[in-house]
């Protein structure tokens, strides 16, 4: 026994050490450092400096989920995964733009703020005398993106529950219970819409140890569960997002593979295993039936762009990294403001699955665009593809642009705002405008910039600002004014 | 008071020969004594007993129960003294249920036969006689082992045992 788990421990603690590194910077560090030095407390209505004209579509709010609370007690989080999910509104009106933050009130959260100190480990930092959590909704830290499901907002984690969250005021509802038995199930934390409004997503509970499983989840355009299914996996590989499309859901079981023991987290635990081939793993929509599990060569993926289906073939895009070492070991770098390598270096990729003939082809695109953004009313379209970009070349491994690419022709646009911003994920608004969030780490400034979808590379048409800094974050949505 | 043995249990009759006991599921009652923990919350002292056979070598074994976050309910008790019987969750030396009457709770279990014993515990919140869990198979009511070790999963029996030569007291912290 002991040496079976002597056995297990080793690999796990060499992935550790190397994960936290011990190097700091020869001097101060970077500007771009105050995007993981986070806020500890909600941020209380701000009206933002306005330069340029409001396009009328834009009136609405962006909302923006991420990781914001990252020390109590003089204990600090060591990966970007961890810290406490902070609601950020940028609400635009016709005469100013107002900026609001509230920390997502999670069971966790609640508890460890009573405590005045961290409680619990992290998917990927471990905290000195933490508690033994009762499951993985312990953990839950509902901070990887927000999405208006009905009339409510959606604060979604990966690993446990989403949280409802009130739209107007920010105020946390509680958690989102789908059924009873899904109670605590894993939702993940990209969940899509079909061409009629209804919700598909994943779940997956890779962090189950010898039984992995993964869980899919149809639910109705006003927000009630319309079926579910678990399905057992082969092997417990990481999944963030999946592939929609009219007639399928097709999972990526990445080769980044957990092997959750009772000493490491989440993150320490995930083992690149190039020898073991990914899995598309292809469900009907339907009937949530498996149909089909087709192997391609080990890739590691957060996320997809639309999908479209052409004859026989399916098509989509995939922001693919060589392995997962961003994610094990990038994401801890940049939480502990460490220098890099930080394994930023992905590629757009187009993949054309025949599904009769179970051939997939993957060809790369040329191009590093993250984040991916699409026209959400045409959902099975091809169409171009946005994102932010720059992440492979830039000082900080995060993204200096936005970029447009029609991933048919390879057709692409950019606008780079240089080294002293970092460019958050994007939203398509309407089909003609960009907005995305920014941070501006030289002047110490946070903002949001529109840009005209079809012109780019003109830049944006309109700045807000702030002198407030927010942690960099993850995901949102756009909604619009009614 | 209730003395060691004394608990008025149908159950107790069958009680012998020790390494086949099983209390049952009944809920049993006790004595509750205050504590000043200065929390000004209660400590529920519960006393299970087994009929011993072999005195001379028998041991106590106390157990606190702490962090119970909810209300009400009933603790479920189970004792395991072997690797299989704790694997297979099938015929524990001690099964038994007390009340939940605070957040922190003392169970002694007299006169046990010198040995190895891995206890699982876990808060019936709701009061309907199982360890509440999702589609997945993952609790959604506190529980907990000897050693509180575990992760994702119960602890093996050799990390949840615990040795019993004399009298020996443990805590286990419920998750």
């Amino acid at each position: 026994m002991r040496r079976r788990d002597f056995l297990i421990g080793l690999p796990t603690a060499l992935a550790a050490a190397h994960a936290l590194p011990r190097a700091v910077f020869a001097e101060l560090p970077p500007s771009w450092a105050i995007g993981f030095a986070g806020v500890e407390s909600d941020l209380a209505p701000l009206p933002m400096s306005v330069q340029g004209r409001l396009p009328a579509p834009c009136q609405g709010t962006l909302f923006r989920n991420g990781p914001a609370l990252y020390q109590r007690a003089g204990q600090r989080y060591g990966h970007w995964f961890d810290p406490d999910g902070m609601i950020q509104a940028f609400r635009f009106a016709a005469d100013q733009v107002v900026h609001q933050g509230r920390f997502v009130r999670t069971e966790r959260l609640l508890k460890e703020s009573a405590a005045g100190r961290f409680l619990f480990n992290g998917a990927g930092s471990k905290i000195s005398g933490a508690m033994p959590e009762r499951n993985n909704e312990t953990l839950n830290v509902a901070n990887i993106n927000v999405q208006l499901v009905g009339d409510e907002l959606l604060a979604l984690w990966e690993a446990g529950s989403a949280y409802r969250v009130d739209p107007d005021s920010l105020e946390t509802l509680g958690v989102q219970h789908w059924s009873k038995e899904l109670a605590g199930v894993p939702f993940s934390a990209h969940p899509r819409t079909d061409e009629s409004g209804n919700l598909w997503n994943i779940g997956s509970a890779s962090f189950a140890g010898s039984n992995p499983r993964l869980v899919l989840y149809q639910i109705s355009a006003a927000g009630q569960l319309k079926k579910f299914r678990v399905h057992p996996l082969d092997f417990a590989g990481y999944m963030h997002d999946f592939i929609l499309t009219p007639r399928y859901m097709i999972a990526l079981n990445s080769s980044a593979i957990s092997t959750m023991t009772e000493s490491e987290t989440f993150v320490g635990s995930v083992k690149w295993m190039p020898e073991q081939p990914s899995q598309l793993l292809v469900f009907d929509r339907q009937t949530l039936d498996h149909v089909k599990t087709i192997e391609v060569p080990a890739t590691f993926v957060f996320h997809f762009g639309n999908a479209w289906e052409d004859q026989q073939q399916l098509e989509w895009t995939a922001c693919a990294y060589p392995n997962s070492n961003f994610m094990t070991i990038g994401m801890a770098r940049l939480a502990q403001q460490q220098p890099g390598p930080y394994y930023s270096d992905l590629t757009l990729v187009r993949y054309r699955l025949d599904l009769n003939k179970s051939r997939c082809q993957i060809e790369p695109l040329d191009v590093d665009l993250e984040f991916p953004a699409f026209d959400r009313r045409a959902p099975f379209s091809p169409q171009p593809l946005y994102g932010a970009s720059g992440s492979g070349s830039s000082a900080s491994g995060l993204a200096t642009a936005v970029m447009r690419i029609d991933p048919r022709s390879g057709d692409a646009q950019r606008y780079d705002y240089g080294p002293d911003y970092i460019v958050e994920e994007p939203q398509l608004i309407g089909g003609d405008y960009l907005m995305h969030s920014f941070l501006d780490h030289r002047r110490g400034r946070s903002g949001v910039a529109i840009l005209r979808a079809a012109a780019l590379a003109d830049g944006p048409i309109l700045l807000a600002e702030m002198e407030r800094i927010l942690p960099l974050g993850f995901h949102g949505c756009f909604v619009a004014a009614a | 008071m209730v003395s060691a043995g004394g608990t008025p249990n149908a159950q107790n009759k069958h009680l012998n020969p020790p390494l086949s006991l099983r209390l049952g599921q009944a809920i049993i009652p006790h004595r509750i004594d205050e504590w000043d923990n200065g929390m000004k919350s209660f400590l529920a002292a519960i006393t299970l007993a087994i009929q011993p056979l072999q005195l001379a070598q028998a041991a106590d074994l106390s157990i606190l129960i702490e962090n119970i976050t909810d209300p009400g309910g009933a603790l479920s008790w189970s004792v395991f003294d072997s690797a299989e019987t704790y694997k297979n969750d099938r015929s524990p030396v001690i099964e038994a249920r007390s009340r939940v009457y605070a957040a922190t709770t003392q169970v002694t279990l007299h006169d046990l036969p010198p040995g190895v014993y891995a206890v699982k515990v876990f808060h019936d919140a709701n009061s309907n006689g199982k360890l509440d869990r999702n589609i997945l198979g993952i609790p959604l009511e506190g529980y907990g082992f000897s050693n509180n070790k575990g992760r994702f999963g119960p602890p093996a029996f050799a990390k949840a045992s615990v040795p019993l030569e004399g009298d020996t007291q443990i805590r286990i912290r419920l998750r």
